[in-house]
């Protein structure tokens, strides 16, 4: 089988990545008060906003290896009135320009702390604007029973919030040990904690509709138990591998809330295991969203 | 002024010979693997153990008929709602047009479409589809693979007329129910063929499709 | 005027866009040469819109031998087709339907245009006089060279073997007959007789039934009054596309009911058919003995006449021991040999049952829906007459129509359709083209084999001859042909072989290696020989084994071409385009071979090409109104030959010379009643007194002793005069190491040939578009595939007692259990290292097994079928195209 969609499979990956990021990045800004902004620490986070601008750029630019004619790509704002495909991309184009401003007004420390503000929540309403046309796309077709349902849109704010909560952990993580800083004694101490444990959280969530979704697809309209069996079938060992990753990416995440959190020594092996649940996260991710667009019978010839 | 042009397409007559696919192959030149009418082999059967003469064989539950299927110019075409750019549009007469100088090849079009109609063409990068043959309808000609037809199988008209004339079948087995874009397209079934969505065989020839 | 120049010109009169103009003329461009106007390669994606005023619709021929035919045109724009059309030159109406192509005479533009046409003569590498390495045939490189090299070098070689071996070293089966003239001037060659297609129903006229070349069938409009088609291994769908199925679909719109006796669901079956009925290959005359003995055995006269007594003793000898020819055994009537009187063996459904697999009540069934259905018309395709000692089954076939009396009248007949639509239903109401006079050119001299002295023409040897015995005739029976020159001796009669050695092969427009059995041992007969030419289109496998391959031109390279079409039409088409690259046409090459033998090449091509052409129009005849005789079918005037450049005599027709070429078609309108309407045998049935049959009775012999001669005579098989079934050597009871107890042996399933819609026996296979919409299949049942392991899609080993074959298999329940088919024509393609067939060709399982008739005996095999553990197929449209010469 020829698969055609890797573009789409990365694209939408790394803009719900961006997404969450600045979203979450946004909420540990708000809950961070103007002092702390100061901090070698916040100063370091800065390098979130920068990434989830760099990150949303390559996908979109990723989005346009999937386009036969991308020099057309131009036009394909122009169906906004039943194209939701049209919204993805306004959208699309809003959050980048929003997150690239907002990375540079951060990182430069240009405009006050309410332009940011302001930037911060034309940025979330773009995001999460551009997550959720997305997942309209495919919802609207409902020719295609892997996508007509709302868990899609559901599925991509999942991944959003878990790629997004993780990355932000990471960036926490790396930049205590940069800064050679004691995590449990540290002012951000209780903002890491909170963090994962939302990460937990959505992950948990993540399996669990997941399983819904599935389990729906069985229920469902012939094409849709037909997508549900390749999904068990042919594509069982990734089927497996998805939920396994992403499990096992959550248990090496947890870890950080208790005892590797507390010890000096084990600095090594803490940046090996939150980039190993991060990376197993992202895999386990790229992995779902590979098999939504592989693993769908379409209704009709 | 036709309101909206449609396919006739007789179940009961056709023979899977794919004339029509391969004059419109000719007419579209189309390139390997894009073929805007398709004709699709649908059936079942299996074999039972003669009741007295157990080594003996017999054929059970038999039936197979053949869906010549091209663009449905829906009343309602999924791919031009999905279209982003505007490039997948309906004319005045029904016709379901694909302008490629806006087409940006994202393929939604491709994907949502019940009937694969509209095709990619990897040479030019852009998706094509079945334009009914305009060209020859303005000069007063059938579309090819309506003139083609060995079997008088396929013909072309106005959706009402031909409504009237052949009933409002515009669904069987395995083309989907036509709840979903309303396709332009009236039916005559075989006298084996099976109501959409409640079919009990399978697509004989997925590999020729 | 240069190539880009030519695209341009098309291009900006064709409107395209300048997107699709740079196209357009990248892709052509890539190998930069225009000959003659024709791009090489055929250039997709960019369609062309229909502009009326900018090209012309010129009619096309199909010249393929498929048995049917359709109306084909190309839409022509500065001499280049962009698409194809067809018949819409009347209005449609089933008294006189268009004549609508199929889908490979619509792929003609894409075959002729295709990246495998041969452009230049060529030579294969390591040839040299006398051979050079033989053993390279078939994997050498190709050597592009010139026409003056070409024929210099074929002359010299042609003269040294007639030297030192004489022209009966010297092959060439029915090559044409520009090169059946050249070769006859040459001092003759060794040819073959037989007959493709009929199989045993090729001589059947010596029963009186039928005659020569004709398929016994009722006209199209008498068929509307039949009530029930029993179609027997017939699949008009697949192997007579056009009018045959169309006015089946149209009888059966009306009412008539159909029953498929088929060991295939086929898709006449499926569209047509109130019921199918399941049979084995080989095994039919079982099943018609079996509903004889029905009828015989529960008819009574009084409460449930099942028998047509009268028609019977009225227009049959033979059937019971009171109606015996004359000298014959009385004990060897078919009434007896039936009821088992003498052999112990009575023919009974459960007999039949065991050997044909349909159930008994079936025949039963069938036997008795038959007799008691008013109007039955019987069609059997040839196919089940294609098999080892089917010799008896058209007399089965016969007598079983004579004991229901569907014979002779309006709505029934017991007949067969040999596949050629200008012998359907009866005799043409338009005549033309080659079938008219015994030499294609209609003022020559009809030319004459020396070395088949006495066979003028054509239609000399379809027929085994006493004269085949004398020493100035070299006829080798098709079936036997690539056997015989493998051990070197071939069948001329019954206890009489010939010693035969050929030095020479000179193939023109065929491809013999494929399509006769034994393709195995045509390999090494390839390999044997000094020289090997090929005149073709496309490097076919019999021009892959060649040392010279000579490019010809298509009919839609050459000045026209006229041909009948089924009993009501026949077609002019015209030259398309351009000759293709190099190629020259078939007349050209015999001319200048010819002139380097030291012939006189006036003499071997009598008139230039157009002017026969023309004299074929001019011959060209319709029925008088009172069905009496043709009369002239075009209006020729002296303006007419003035602007044309042609010469003749002016003449009155029924169309203008003018109209006739820009039509390319013209159709007789038929109605129910007209004086056209014909039906085989009403004569005899009407006044058997003074219109009887053709034999030495003057009835239809059921017990003949003519026929059995014929085929005892031939030399393979002895024959019954009564129609007996005698297992073949390659049926369902030879998949049985142990019969009586059943038990399998090694080659346990048997194999068939299908007539496929993606080619015309060989010719086609290679045409992208086919290839793509129709796979080379190989179908096989769950049942049989369950048992192997084996599953649908994947790549198996098919091995008989003579070769084998890889396909990538269809397990589907549309054919029986025990029953594995392939599509024949299938161009072979040995690896040379396993020496497996990759290509699927039919005729690698086959050997010579011959009918009693010494036609093709191949229609049943023995094989077996495995997985194959090796690389898996690719299908056909997957593979690179077999380009001829790869150029620098």
């Amino acid at each position: 089988m020829v698969f055609n969609d890797w573009p789409l499979v990365i694209f939408s990956i790394l803009a719900q990545l961006a997404v969450g990021t600045f979203v979450i990045l946004g909420v540990v800004r708000l809950m961070t008060d103007s002092e702390r902004r100061e901090t070698a620490f916040f100063r370091l986070l800065n390098r979130g906003w920068i990434g989830s601008f760099v990150v949303v750029s390559i996908a979109l630019l990723i989005s346009l290896l999937h386009l036969g004619s991308p020099l057309n790509a131009p036009l394909t704002v122009l169906n906004l009135g039943s194209a939701w495909l049209s919204r993805e991309v306004l959208f699309g184009l809003l959050f980048a320009l929003f997150a690239g401003l907002m990375a540079l007004f951060q990182w430069r420390q240009i405009s006050t702390q309410s332009i940011r503000d302001l930037l911060y929540g034309l940025g979330t309403v773009s995001g999460l604007g551009l997550i959720f046309s997305m997942s309209m796309i495919y919802r609207y077709v409902e020719t295609q029973p892997a996508w007509n349902t709302p868990y899609t849109t559901v599925m991509f704010f999942l991944t959003a919030g878990v790629l997004g909560s993780l990355t932000v952990i990471v960036l926490m993580i790396t930049n205590a040990l940069f800064l050679k800083e004691d995590l449990k004694e540290a002012w951000y101490g209780r903002f890491l904690q909170g963090t994962i444990m939302t990460s937990l959280i959505l992950i948990g969530l993540d399996v669990l509709v997941y399983f819904f979704y599935v389990l729906g697809l069985f229920n469902g309209i012939p094409e849709a138990q037909a997508t549900a069996q390749l999904l068990t079938n042919q594509f069982s060992i990734l089927f497996v591998l998805r939920i396994l990753f992403v499990l096992l990416g959550a248990v090496l995440g947890g870890l950080h809330l208790t005892r590797l959190m507390k010890t000096e020594k084990a600095k090594n092996l803490m940046v090996a295991t939150i980039f190993a649940a991060f990376l197993l996260v992202l895999t386990s991710e790229l992995i779902s969203r590979f098999l939504f667009y592989a693993a769908n019978v379409r209704i009709g010839i | 002024m036709v309101k909206q042009y449609a396919f006739y397409f007789d179940a009961s007559a056709c023979i899977g010979c794919k004339t029509c696919q391969i004059a419109c192959k000719d007419k579209k030149n189309n390139t390997p693997g894009v073929n805007f009418r398709r004709v699709v082999e649908y059936g079942d059967g299996g074999w039972v153990p003669h009741p007295v003469h157990k080594e003996l064989l017999m054929p059970s539950n038999f039936f197979a008929y053949y869906v010549s299927s091209a663009c449905m110019h829906c009343e309602e075409p999924i791919c031009v709602e999905v279209c982003p750019t505007g490039a997948m549009h309906k004319r005045e007469d029904g016709v379901v047009l694909v302008d490629e100088s806006k087409c940006v090849g994202c393929r939604l079009c491709e994907q949502a479409c019940p009937y694969g109609a509209p095709q990619f063409n990897e040479e030019s990068g852009v998706m094509t589809k079945c334009d009914l043959c305009i060209d020859f309808l303005e000069a007063g000609l059938q579309p090819a693979c309506v003139a083609s037809c060995p079997q008088r199988a396929l013909d072309i008209g106005e959706l009402e007329e031909l409504k009237k004339k052949y009933g409002d079948v515009n669904a069987i087995e395995p083309l989907p129910d036509g709840q979903y874009t309303k396709p332009a397209i009236v039916i005559t079934p075989h006298p084996d063929s099976q109501k959409s969505g409640e079919g009990t065989g399978k697509i004989l020839n997925p590999m020729e499709v | 005027m240069s190539k880009d120049d030519f695209l341009s010109k098309v291009l900006s009169k064709a409107k395209l866009t300048r997107r699709s103009f740079l196209k357009w003329s990248a892709a052509v461009g890539g190998t930069a040469a225009v000959a003659g106007g024709v791009p090489e390669g055929f250039k997709q994606a960019i369609p062309v819109a229909f502009a009326e005023e900018e090209g012309k619709w010129v009619p096309a021929s199909c010249w393929h031998d498929c048995g049917s035919k359709g109306f084909n045109k190309a839409y022509v724009v500065d001499g280049l087709p962009v698409f194809q059309g067809t018949d819409d030159t009347v209005e449609d109406k089933p008294n006189r339907p268009q004549l609508r192509a199929c889908a490979k005479g619509r792929a003609q533009r894409n075959h002729l245009l295709s990246a495998g046409r041969l452009k230049y003569p060529m030579k294969r590498k390591h040839w040299e006089p006398g051979g050079g390495n033989k053993e390279l045939r078939g994997k050498d490189e190709w050597v592009r060279i010139s026409w003056d090299e070409a024929l210099d070098l074929m002359a010299k070689e042609m003269l040294r073997i007639r030297e030192e071996h004489g022209n009966k070293s010297v092959l060439c089966v029915r090559p044409g007959e520009p090169t059946e003239r050249l070769m006859s001037a040459f001092g003759g060659y060794v040819n073959g007789w037989g007959e493709h297609s009929g199989g045993t129903f090729s001589a059947a006229w010596h029963l009186g039934w039928g005659i020569p070349f004709s398929e016994l069938e009722n006209d199209r409009l008498d068929l509307e009054n039949t009530e029930l088609f029993v179609l027997w291994a017939s699949n008009p769908a697949w192997s007579r596309a056009g009018i045959p199925m169309y006015d089946m679909t149209r009888y059966k719109k009306n009412g008539a009911k159909v029953i498929v006796v088929d060991p295939f669901y086929s898709a006449t079956a499926q569209t047509l058919a109130d019921e199918w009925i399941p049979c084995r290959p080989a095994t039919d005359t079982a099943f018609f003995l079996a509903m004889a003995y029905v009828l015989l055995t529960e008819d009574d006269p009084e409460k449930d006449p099942l028998i047509d007594w009268e028609f019977l003793h009225k227009y049959t000898v033979g059937f019971d021991e009171d109606h015996m020819p004359e000298g014959a055994n009385p004990k060897e009537n078919y009434k007896d040999y039936i009821l088992g009187t003498y052999d112990g063996q009575p023919k009974t459904p459960e007999w039949a049952s065991e050997i044909c697999g349909t159930p008994p009540e079936q025949i039963r069934y069938l036997a008795r829906r038959i007799a008691t259905t008013n109007k039955v018309a019987f069609r059997m395709s040839p196919a089940p007459a294609r098999v080892h000692n089917a010799d008896s089954l058209p007399q089965a076939v016969m007598t079983l129509g004579a004991m229901t009396g569907h014979m002779g009248r309006s709505g029934r007949q017991f007949g067969h359709d040999w596949g050629h639509s200008f012998l359907a239903e009866g005799y043409p109401l338009l005549v033309g083209g080659w079938m008219l006079t015994p030499t294609s050119y209609v003022n020559g001299e009809p030319f004459e084999n020396p070395l088949a002295s006495g066979f003028k023409g054509y239609f000399g040897a379809f027929w085994r001859n006493e004269r085949f015995e004398d020493d100035d005739v070299w006829l080798i029976n098709y079936n036997e042909l690539w056997h015989a020159l493998n051990i070197g001796e071939y069948t001329v009669g019954k206890d009489k072989k010939r010693e035969v050695d050929i030095k020479m092969i000179y193939h023109v427009y065929n491809n013999k290696m494929n399509q006769f059995p034994g393709t195995m041992e045509s390999i090494e007969v390839h390999k044997k020989v000094d020289f090997v030419v090929t005149q073709n289109l496309f490097l076919n496998p019999t021009a892959q084994y060649s040392d010279l391959v000579l490019p010809v031109q298509s009919h839609w390279e050459k000045y026209g071409y006229v041909r009948m079409g089924y009993r009501n039409q026949i077609m002019w088409t015209s030259q398309v385009m351009d000759p293709y690259f190099e190629s020259k046409s078939d007349s050209w090459i015999s001319r200048e071979i010819a002139k380097r033998l030291g012939l006189d090449p006036d003499k071997v091509i009598p008139c230039s090409f157009k002017q026969n052409v023309f004299d074929h129009v001019a011959a060209c005849g319709v029925i008088k109104e009172d069905g009496s005789g043709y009369k002239p079918l075009v209006t020729i005037t002296e303006e007419d030959m003035e602007e044309f450049g042609f010469e003749g005599e002016p003449q009155e027709g029924q169309i203008s010379l003018k109209e006739f070429k820009e039509k390319g078609i013209y159709h007789i309108e038929r109605e129910k009643g007209d004086k056209y309407e014909h039906i085989p045998y009403k004569d005899f049935v009407d006044d058997p007194e003074n219109n009887p049959r053709n034999t030495p009775s003057g009835k239809f012999e059921i017990h003949c002793q003519s026929y059995a001669d014929y085929i005892t005579n031939c030399g393979w098989d002895e024959k019954s005069p009564i129609g007996k079934y005698v297992p073949p050597l390659e049926g369902y009871e030879s998949t049985f190491e142990d019969w009586e107890n059943k038990v399998k042996g090694e080659y346990p399933l048997q194999q068939y040939d299908l007539h496929v819609l993606r080619r015309v026996h060989s010719t086609l296979d290679n045409a992208p578009w086919l290839q793509e919409a129709f796979l080379q299949s190989f179908w096989m049942n769950p049942i049989d595939a369950e048992a192997r392991g084996i599953e649908n899609g994947e790549t198996v080993l098919i091995r008989s007692r003579y070769g084998k074959v890889l396909r990538n298999v269809t397990v589907t329940p549309k054919i029986m259990p025990g029953v594995v088919a392939l599509g024949q024509g299938a161009w072979v393609n040995i690896d040379e290292e396993t020496g497996v067939d990759r290509g699927g060709c039919p005729n690698v399982l086959h050997g010579s097994v011959s009918t009693g008739q010494g036609h093709m005996g191949l229609n049943s095999c023995n094989v077996e079928v495995e997985k194959w553990e090796g690389e898996p197929l690719k299908y056909d449209h997957q593979l690179p195209p077999l380009v001829p010469l790869k150029e620098a």
